[in-house]
């Protein structure tokens, strides 16, 4: 069994039991759980009782039980080494966070506004640009972002929608507040493991959901299947819905193959799709059979190698030409990658205000833009305080975090910088709210985000809670899985008061 | 149903089938070991047949050859045949394979179905196995048994009975009926003998415990153990599971089935395999044992495995390869290539 927590060096063991609380440090950080040392929020009150009465030996047995449940599951995601394809589990921490409703409420209102504004931006940059016109957005900025498809234009997306599904990364401010990170409009992943987190604690630890009355989360599927089907090109009456898969090496296979399942729908991949008279067709043992709508879990640069790379072998030949007649849907669309690029992410107040009249529900954190000259100088005056990131990249790859970084670092991102600035945003470096983890026989603090997954249909819906992201290693900020971060079950309260 | 997945269906199925065939004869063979009290020359002489390379088996390596040259370590046999990487057949190769098919359909067979298959993967690869195997063959033998079992069952109890289940069958029943023949086909020699003498005897019990079929065989004859109605009973028997007849039947009803479902594309080959395999069966149903022995029980079975892998060739043709494609086997470069592609999507999936 690989992927334990990682494990700090275990301090004096203590000869009589102790609560695993009692000697928590708030560290100078926003807790999820403590207002004050020793002072849990009203909602963590019950919780937090349970956890200063068990035992080490009860919290490692339900562990392991846990990881054998994620292990024999084969709820696994592949690590990038080479050809070596290795299955790791993502690391589970016990404790879950709970969200009240009143919070839930203001971050679903927030995330609603922004996938609107986010759609009638795609559709306003594929059509008439307005807001490139009215000098809202300097149109280089948008029409030279790497996410945006040119062969996009003019073409008209079922119900107007092309991000089906967003995963929106929320961190908290200085101040508590949620706000949001980045946005995810291309392919996000990580639903899975809000289902299955669910699932597992439900398994090993149901007495701790007799405190508390939580909003499940199991309806995913099934939204993002009536989404999928109300996408299908208005001639078909019973569209046929398939996931496409780039296959068992890709680090979410496990989700592809879940949602797939869940949702009973054919898991396919490139190989299996073929385009024939502009439409699209899978090879089945009863022979051809058509293909409505495509969940694609394919960025845009495979998709397709006629239109994009030509090298790609995990996309389906022609099959950009069958999008843009409307003779099969694409969930998400192509081309919302320049909604979710990281230099536009910065303008996105503006868009909301632009689209919708109104101001942001969710705030957004600070961003430079060295494509500015002023945010420039700043950028390069302040490296060794900022985060810098790639606007292309995800998964926590291409980045630079200043104040953790050694000099070559920062000279290196500094070259990049002033080579490319439009590659590049640099935000203040975040102290993300934390939450106490099991680390050993004691409870830890550890970072936290927030990922909630929402789906845009004929309507806007939102699943409880989210994939609650946890930075395993001490003091560490990253909590991408690639980056050895792990997760945590998210629970949404339904009444205020446990 | 996705031809790429049903191929992966039917060939999972079949590897979990030819685990439990191979974990079977290991099983039976060491225990001829203790009943007959073998010296060191017949102890090779039993371990080395299962040695006997199939269609497609590359050639054995050097130290397994010696093994046979030496007629000793029975050990080294046994651990090639249970758990060597190297050796496509082994119980660990098997069941590793079928867990690969597994994960590339596991939205399309049951979650129990995949986490058994896992679990027994997982066992399997624990580094200490061999040397716990020796240690308690019995329970090592048994527990891989169960849970080889226990995956078959739960695709009777938890698939709906439709095409994907057809083609779980037929994997399991083609194989089946291939694993018996040749099982026999191994004993055949044994035939030449007068077969009355007390170790012929319990070879010939040996040869229906290989194939799982010792109980039976006394339920059903309630005689002593007699080698044409051994061959009869694994040959012919109708009613039970473990005969290359019964197999082939249900592997018949599997096809037609598959076969008789509403084609959009009316695909006169189809029939092929249907027709190829009706053929074999319907042999089966008619021939008897003493015609089979008098005109040789060794070319017969030969026969049957042959016509078996046309059957398996018609299937692949017609229903896994639709339209010609580049087939599931890919080239060890082109697979690099997909690995990379894949992983590499992994860093965009954000």
């Amino acid at each position: 069994m690989s992927a334990q927590p990682a494990i700090e060096p275990m301090p004096l063991v203590p000869s009589v039991p102790r609560s695993a609380l009692e000697s928590y440090d708030l560290g100078g950080f926003w807790d999820e759980v403590f207002e004050h040392p020793g002072v849990p929020r009203p909602h963590y009150v019950a919780l937090s009782r349970r956890l200063a009465t068990l035992s080490p030996e009860e919290v490692e047995a339900r562990r392991r039980a846990a990881d054998v449940s994620f292990r024999v599951g084969g709820i696994t995601f592949a690590v990038n080494q080479g050809a070596e394809g290795v299955e790791k589990i993502m690391p589970f921490d016990l404790v879950p966070r709970v969200i009240v409703p009143e919070e839930w409420d203001r971050v679903s209102r927030g995330l609603e506004q922004r996938i609107r504004a986010l759609n009638l931006f795609l559709d306003d940059v594929y059509h008439g640009q307005r807001i490139l016109r009215a000098g809202v957005l300097p149109p280089e900025l948008v029409l030279g972002a790497r996410g945006y498809r040119r062969e996009l234009r003019g073409v008209d997306v079922p119900l107007g929608v092309y991000t089906h599904v967003m995963g929106s990364d929320l961190v908290r401010d200085a101040s508590g507040e949620l706000c949001v990170l980045e946005d995810n409009l291309r392919t996000p992943s990580g639903v899975s493991y809000v289902l299955e987190n669910r699932r597992v604690l439900e398994r090993v630890w149901p007495q701790i959901f007799h405190d508390y009355d939580v909003r499940p989360v199991e309806g995913y599927p099934q939204d993002l299947l009536e989404v999928l089907q109300a996408i299908a090109p208005p001639t078909v009456e019973e569209p046929v819905v398939v996931v496409l898969t780039p296959g068992v090496y890709n680090s979410a296979y496990f989700e592809h193959c879940a949602l797939a399942k869940a949702m009973g729908v054919e898991l396919v991949q490139g190989s299996d799709l073929f385009v024939d008279d502009g439409a699209v067709f899978m090879r089945t043992t009863q022979g051809r059979r058509r293909v409505d709508v495509i969940y694609r879990r394919i960025d845009d640069d495979f998709l397709d190698p006629l239109a994009f790379r030509s090298d790609s072998m995990l996309g389906v030949p022609g099959l950009l030409a069958c999008y843009r007649l409307g003779r099969v849907s694409l969930a998400n669309s192509i081309g919302t990658g320049v909604a979710d690029d990281k230099a536009v992410y910065a303008l996105v107040p503006e868009i909301i205000r632009y689209y919708l009249s109104e101001e942001p529900i969710l705030g957004n954190v600070p961003t430079y833009l060295p494509v500015r000259r002023d945010d420039l100088r700043y950028v390069l005056a302040h490296l060794d305080e900022l985060v810098v990131k790639s606007v292309n990249e995800s998964g926590g790859y291409g980045m630079m975090i200043g104040p953790h970084a050694s000099r070559a670092e920062i000279a290196e991102f500094r070259a990049r910088i002033v080579a490319d600035p439009r590659n590049y945003v640099a935000q203040p470096t975040l102290a993300l709210s934390r939450h106490p983890c099991w680390v050993d026989d004691h409870l830890e603090g550890r970072h936290v985000d927030l990922r909630p997954f929402v789906l845009f249909g004929r309507e806007v819906r939102i699943t409880p809670g989210g994939l609650t992201r946890v930075a395993l290693r001490s003091g560490s900020l990253v909590v991408n899985s690639s980056q050895g971060g792990g997760g945590k079950d998210t629970w949404v309260l339904a009444r205020p008061e446990a | 149903m996705l031809c790429r997945v049903a191929e992966d269906v039917l060939w999972m199925s079949r590897y979990v089938e030819r685990s439990l065939a191979v974990g079977r004869l290991i099983e039976v063979s060491q225990h001829l070991e203790f009943d007959e009290h073998d010296d060191p020359a017949t102890r090779a002489a039993r371990w080395a047949p299962l040695l006997a390379p199939r269609p497609n088996d590359g050639p054995l390596p050097s130290q397994l050859v010696d093994v046979a040259e030496e007629r000793a370590a029975a050990r080294t046999v046994r651990q090639w045949l249970a758990f060597h990487k190297d050796n496509p057949r082994s119980i660990v190769a098997c069941i590793d394979r079928a867990r690969t098919a597994a994960r590339q359909v596991r939205e399309r067979i049951s979650s129990e179905m995949w986490e058994s298959l896992n679990s027994l993967h997982l066992f399997l690869s624990n580094p200490a196995l061999p040397d716990v195997a020796e240690r308690n063959p019995h329970a090592f033998f048994q527990r891989v048994r169960n849970e080889a079992q226990l995956i078959q069952g739960l695709a009777d109890a938890t698939l709906a009975h439709d095409e994907c289940w057809h083609f779980v069958r037929l994997g399991t029943f083609l194989e089946r009926a291939d694993n018996v023949a040749h099982t026999l086909a191994l004993q055949a020699h044994l035939l030449r003998d007068d077969g009355r003498n007390e170790a012929d005897m319990v070879r010939w019990i040996s040869v229906l415990r290989s194939c799982g079929a010792a109980e039976g065989y006394a339920r059903y004859y309630s005689h002593r153990v007699e080698p044409a109605r051994v061959v009869e009973f694994l040959l012919l028997n109708p009613h039970f599971p473990q005969s290359v007849r019964f197999s082939l039947q249900q592997a018949w009803k599997s096809l037609r089935a598959l076969s008789a479902d509403d084609t959009p594309i009316p695909r006169h080959s189809a029939s092929a395999a249907t027709r190829a395999l009706g053929l074999l069966s319907a042999q089966l149903e008619h021939a008897t044992v003493d015609e089979i022995i008098e005109s040789g029980l060794h070319g017969y079975l030969n026969d049957v495995q042959r016509d078996l892998a046309r059957v398996t060739d018609h299937v692949t043709r017609i229903y896994l390869r639709d339209e010609p494609h580049e087939g599931r086997l890919v080239g060890v470069a082109r697979a690099i290539r997909l690995m990379a592609e894949q992983q590499q999507q992994a860093r965009r999936e954000s």
